[in-house]
């Protein structure tokens, strides 16, 4: 029934397959639907889901409250090379920077490797030097000359180029020659995209910026037309709610805004994930999480701590490493389809080859002919091959066995059970070194956390993790799948902006700090103004980036402003995080490398609101032999249907739990319960 | 709380899965200590240039685990190091640190200051030794470089030398060592951040070693060493297995230097024997030590020749001592590329000649099959990667560090073009370039331009990485520079018809802009107002040019790292004025 004028929330992430859209209405459950993702223009399926909420939902574009995406136009241009034809305009006698990159290999013994340094952006012939030169105190040294700036434009564009990245030596100090010379290629040239590094990333380190930059430029036309394109069809459609967009830190924001800076969006989609696990933890009672996400070919591992998605200050896009902000989603080659082999010395590897979805596992019988995780899930009896992915993918056991006794068991003399729990072994033991690592980095105990298991085999292997990583909960969300969608729902606006601030902590006053946070607060501010969020609705935060003297790599350390001595607390802290991080600190002289100002507003829990699924009390559907790690013998575990569960049951393992999208495998010593919201809780019995 | 994740099979042995799962751990705990390391050193040296390397030696001193480490710091010398530590110091306990460069007991050179910790067990048992290895910007030589290419001894040298010297004890430093480093290090602030992070470094990997060792059990983990050896032993059998077999010598002069003038001359002879799954370097056939610093040490000259075959075979196989038995390698006692008697300088050991030694061994197994082995990677050091030192207000007083502006060029492979700038053969691409913009802040000194050179890369079917014009000069005070560039006579050598990488060279350029030649191994004096120039080597090509895809030839053009002239003469390819290549020309010049 339709009410009309309802305030209808929706959450589109368009993933590689599907398109994933929840909707939310006020006193009522959520719509989740999923339609094919049109890959050609991604805006097509977007529409094709607002179409299948009017028709079956009648949920119409007038009743759209809200309208937030999530995104992979982004990484999508850069692994399919479909960017503009870039130029790069650097300091006379620096051309090369893009290309020379920092050198490091990433194998050390390997012959052939994929190049560092992602110069197909703007390859030798599409780099030129302009005359200027500004000092490392910010000083111009050689003034601009805009001839020079005219001249490699003019054949840059005979060159045809599209879009042009500049970048000059410190101009994260003094931009105005950027600027002078963004006006002048703009001046001749206003069909041409330009992005300047002293906007797109002002920090110091010549390659990362001009690398920041140049991505910037490649992905500009492509993200900006999409954009436009998908904003102006929902226009048509008469859904008059702001587009918003998930931006790559974790926060949303207006689409007119997003388009300026494209860079930002690298991981609208992971990060939406991220925000939707945050929502979920958060709803069940944990703001410290470590999400894993795993999928066919690989599983995503990202830490939330006090209820904020962990971000780090560069990522790795299509195989580059590029500076810019984003919540710390650290992918390893680890999945349902990893492949199971054994090397040259009879060692056994899993992954990070995949079978991927086509032919998929030997188990799929699509003609797969390598031992796959899945293929071991199967032998040792943890999913049930006619209700795989929810029925449409029935399963063959006895290939499974064939593929694990001819590929693994039998040139390592094991039986196919020992091979099969091998496998599982390996790929978690590989899975918790990765959170380890991660966690590691940030000076955080795996312990501390709760694990939130995503993705179709996440919650297969939760517990054989928590246990590896001494970590006593475990959550598994009621829909594990829809999670980015659910999480544009629940992230806030966010506007961020940061500037380099070379200065010794000693002797520095808080005035002087002000001045500067002003100034970045006066462009949040701007961002907000022209989303027409009123500023008594904006949370301001404050962050320093700091090192030590003579260190080349910072940490993030929150600034309070309110605090009776700001600088003395802000250098207490920092020596706290580098002893958290390092694991030792010293009171020696500290200095502070940027500063930050981050503004965010609105948002709210998505899971809160999901009402629990109604139970039937027939949740217990029949036993299944299993084979656990450290057992002989089959042991006989309970079936559980997730739908069917009652919020009263409680399930000691071995158990199993279905449900269409994923697995939850419960091993002996551990038990499950339904929290209030429907997630499924599994703590150590 | 911890499951434990490890029963071991009934006859005491680890199966595959166990086996792979204790060495991820192993090698987490490696990628750990090299995260500290690199996040907390103050020097360029080892927080931007990654000059240092990490790694876990088992009690028996042999090398267990290594993770993206500098070859030439690891391969060989860890194991011996630890040797001379408990040979020195019988009696290890748990909280003992030990500082260790002596080029004579296992160190690479007396500037790679080595943090050894013993890891002993609940029961007093020596189990690992946790090996942090880092290039200090200064180690307290007669001039300010950690590179005395002219050194005639180690007395000369002048670098404080500790052969495995106690620093810690109970977890608390021996401050005797400490204030004696104070006193002859230039930079003691520097050098005490530094050994902090290196400490720091192997701490971590002794907390995580003995939690790991209490959840499996130290015998597990002594077992697990000894199949890991066997196993990665097998890895180097089938790849062996795989080289062309026979004997190969090949030749390579380093460059003259001071007490060095006619040039060091180096001889090696490779016998590959694929039946035997064997590899023999014999490097006895050359001269004895010079009196200056180039001379190697065992540890490098030993890494060197590893290096050499890694680099040409599967880089599936483990670096162990497991992997190593397959290699035997037959050195000389004073050879100037041996094993040096004490107080022979190996100040250099670390680039020059262990360079020259180590590619000569991949153009040999180049040599014996095509499709095998490499080029010459660049010879170094430059004086855009060389010691810098002055004084100045920027700084607030004296100042030393090594700068890492403008690399060499990797070598071309058989398989595929060269890594763009490898650095030198011995750090095989594993240390970052500097940043211009850190460089500027910290120092006073102005870079005026930095990019690669057309041409420099050595020709062949696969080309070799280009090599790097740097010029930068003080911007308050004369800017010393120490340097000891290799490779202005004698280029990088191609493999296999390929041709040399270009040379090196090096100016002063003065105020009016004219430049004046510098000698190849100086401590240069740059005043303000004037610059440096620097031009690094380029690696060697790999096959006949000729045989390099025209098409691809026209791309080297258009992205300037050929230039038409050499497309034509070298590459015997024509292009058209707009670039294009200019088919039947080119069919003219390769075909008539």
């Amino acid at each position: 029934m339709r009410v009309a004028g309802q305030a209808a929330e929706i959450g589109v992430d368009v993933g590689g397959t599907f398109t994933d859209v929840v909707c939310r209405r006020p006193g009522q459950a959520p719509i989740i639907i999923k339609v094919p993702t049109t890959r050609d223009d991604p805006s097509v399926g977007v529409l094709a889901s607002l179409e299948r909420l009017k028709e079956e939902f009648q949920v119409g574009a007038a009743d759209v409250a809200r309208f937030v995406h999530g995104t992979t136009v982004a990484t999508n241009a850069v692994i399919e090379r479909k960017g503009a034809r870039v130029g790069l305009l650097t300091t006379e006698g620096f051309r090369d920077i893009l290309e020379m990159g920092r050198q490091l290999r990433r194998a050390v013994y390997s012959i052939i490797l994929e190049p560092e340094t992602p110069a197909f952006l703007a390859p030798g012939a599409r780099r030129k030097g302009v005359t200027e030169r500004i000092a490392a105190d910010g000083s111009i040294l050689v003034p601009l000359n805009e001839e020079s700036v005219r001249r490699a434009a003019a054949e840059l564009v005979e060159d045809g180029v599209t879009a042009i990245a500049i970048s000059f030596l410190f101009s994260f100090l003094n931009p105005e020659h950027e600027r002078r010379a963004r006006d002048a290629v703009g001046a001749a040239y206003p069909d041409l995209d330009i992005s300047i590094s002293s906007e797109v990333d002002p920090a110091f380190r010549e390659y990362e910026r001009t690398v920041a930059t140049a991505f910037d430029a490649y992905i500009k036309p492509v993200v900006s037309g999409y954009l436009q394109r998908l904003a102006e069809r929902l226009e048509r459609e008469g859904v008059g709610a702001p587009l918003q967009i998930m931006q790559s830190r974790g926060g949303i924001c207006a689409a007119s805004s997003a388009r300026l800076r494209p860079v930002r969006l690298f991981l609208s989609g992971p990060a939406a994930g991220v925000v939707g696990a945050r929502d979920v933890g958060r709803a069940a009672g944990f703001e410290d999480l470590i999400a894993i996400d795993i999928g066919g070919t690989s599983c995503d591992i990202s830490l939330i701590r006090a209820g904020r998605p962990m971000l780090r200050s560069e990522g790795v896009i299509g195989g580059f490493p590029v500076r810019v902000p984003m919540v710390d989603v650290n992918a390893i080659g680890a999945g349902g389809g990893s492949i199971a082999w054994l090397d040259e010395g009879g060692g056994l590897r899993v992954g990070p080859q995949s079978a991927g979805a086509d032919p998929g596992p030997a188990c799929y019988g699509r003609g797969g002919e390598e031992a796959t995780v899945t293929d071991a899930s199967l032998v040792l009896g943890y999913i049930n091959p006619d209700y795989f992915a929810g029925g449409t993918v029935r399963l063959r056991p006895a290939l499974a066995r064939e593929v694990i006794a001819e590929k693994v068991a039998g040139p390592l003399s094991l039986t196919v059970e020992q091979a099969a729990l091998g496998i599982h072994r390996l790929l978690n033991t590989q899975i918790s070194e990765g959170i380890r690592l991660v966690s590691i980095r940030q000076g955080l105990d795996p312990r501390d956390f709760a694990l939130i298991a995503l993705g179709g085999a996440g919650p297969l292997h939760a517990t054989a993790l928590a246990g590896e990583l001494s970590i006593s909960t475990i959550v598994v969300p009621q829909h594990p799948g829809v999670l980015s969608a659910a999480g544009l729902l629940a992230a806030q606006v966010e506007h961020e902006s940061s500037v380099a601030f070379p200065r010794l902590v000693e002797g520095l006053a808080v005035a002087d700090i002000r001045e500067t946070l002003a100034e970045l607060d006066g462009r949040c501010a701007a961002l907000m103004e022209a989303e027409r969020i009123a500023a008594a609705d904006v949370d301001v935060s404050y962050f320093a980036d700091m090192c030590y003297v003579g260190q080349a790599y910072h940490l993030e350390v929150s600034l309070d402003l309110a605090d009776d001595d700001p600088i003395a607390r802000l250098y207490e802290d920092f020596l706290e995080v580098h002893d958290r991080v390092f694991g030792h600190s010293t009171r020696s002289p500290a200095r502070i490398v940027n500063l930050r100002s981050v503004h965010r507003a609105g948002g709210r829990g998505a899971a809160r609101d999901a009402p629990a699924s109604p139970a039937t009390g027939a949740a217990r559907k029949r036993t299944r032999r299993i084979l656990l790690p450290e057992t002989d013998d089959a042991t006989d575990a309970a079936i559980y249907e997730r739908a069917s569960l009652a919020g009263a049951d409680e399930i000691d393992g071995p158990a199993i739990i279905e449900q269409h999208d994923t697995t939850t495998l419960i091993e002996p010593g551990w038990r499950g319960r339904l929290d209030g919201c429907g997630n499924l809780i599994v703590t150590r019995a | 709380m911890a499951r434990k994740t490890l029963t071991l099979n009934a006859d005491g042995t680890l199966d595959g899965v166990q086996m792979a799962i204790v060495n991820k751990r192993m090698e987490a705990i490696c990628a750990k200590m090299a995260n500290t390391l690199l996040r907390t050193g103050r020097s360029g040296v080892l927080n931007s240039a990654r000059d240092f390397s990490c790694c876990i030696v088992t009690a028996e001193n042999r090398l267990l685990t290594v993770n993206e480490s500098l070859p030439i710091h690891v391969l060989r010398g860890a194991d011996m190091m630890c040797e001379s530590m408990q040979e020195f110091h019988p009696d290890l306990r748990r909280g003992d640190a030990y500082l260790h460069n002596s080029p004579y007991h296992g160190c690479s050179h007396p500037a790679d200051h080595t943090t050894l910790v013993p890891v002993v067990d609940d029961e007093g048992v020596h189990r690992f030794t946790m090996v942090a290895k880092a290039h200090q910007a200064d180690c307290g030589n007669s001039i300010a470089t950690t590179y005395h290419g002219s050194a005639r001894d180690v007395y000369e040298e002048g670098a404080l030398i500790f052969p495995a010297v106690q620093i810690q004890r109970d977890y608390e430093d021996i401050e005797d060592i400490v204030r004696m480093c104070r006193l002859r290090i230039r930079v003691p602030d520097q050098w005490w951040g530094d050994y902090l992070a290196a400490l720091g470094a192997a701490r971590i990997g002794e907390r995580e070693i003995m939690s790991f060792g209490r959840e499996i059990g130290w015998d597990t983990l002594a077992q697990f060493a000894e199949q890991w050896f066997d196993y990665s032993e097998q890895l180097m059998i089938a790849a062996v297995r795989k080289m062309p077999g026979g004997r190969a010598v090949t030749t390579s002069m380093h460059d003259p230097f001071p007490n060095a003038e006619d040039g060091i001359p180096v001889t090696i002879a490779v016998e590959v024997d694929p039946d035997e799954a064997t590899i023999d370097i014999d490097l006895r056939d050359n001269p004895d030590a010079m009196p200056c610093g180039l001379n190697l040490s065992q540890a490098c000259c030993e890494s060197t020749l590893l290096l050499g075959v890694f680099n040409s075979i599967p880089d599936a196989v483990p670096t162990n001592t497991g992997s190593f038995r397959r290699v035997r390698m037959h050195l000389r006692e004073n050879s100037v590329c041996g094993i040096p008697r004490h107080p022979t300088s190996c100040s250099v050991a670390t680039t020059n000649l262990a360079d020259r030694v180590g590619n000569a061994v991949s153009r040999a197994i180049a040599d014996l099959g095509d499709g095998y082995g490499m080029a010459s990677t660049a010879s170094i050091i430059p004086p855009s990667l060389g010691v810098i030192s002055g004084t100045s207000e920027k700084t607030k007083g004296a100042y030393v560090n090594q700068i890492f502006l403008g690399w060499g060029g990797g070598a071309a492979s058989a398989q595929a073009d060269a890594w763009l700038s490898i650095g030198h053969l011995g750090n095989a691409g594993m240390s970052y370039q500097d940043s211009i913009e850190l460089d500027e802040m910290r120092f006073p000194l102005t870079v005026r331009g930095r990019h690669f050179i057309t041409d420099s890369g050595g020709h062949g079917r696969t080309r070799g990485g280009a090599g790097v014009y740097c010029e930068f000069g003080p911007t308050e005070g004369d800017l010393e520079v120490g340097y000891v560039s290799d490779g202005n006579v004698t280029a990088p050598e191609g493999a296999r018809g390929g041709t040399a990488g270009g040379r090196a060279n090096q100016f002063r350029r003065d105020p009016n802009g004219d430049l004046h030649r510098l000698d190849a191994c100086a401590q240069a004096i740059i005043p303000e107002g004037h610059t440096i120039v620097s031009y690094s080597c380029g690696g060697g090509g790999y096959g006949a040019p000729t045989e390099r895809p025209a098409e691809q030839v026209a791309i080297d053009v258009r992205e300037r790292w050929v230039s038409p002239e050499a497309a034509r003469e070298a590459y015997g390819v024509a292009l058209d004025e707009s670039g294009a290549l200019d088919g039947e020309a080119t069919a003219q010049l390769r075909n008539g």
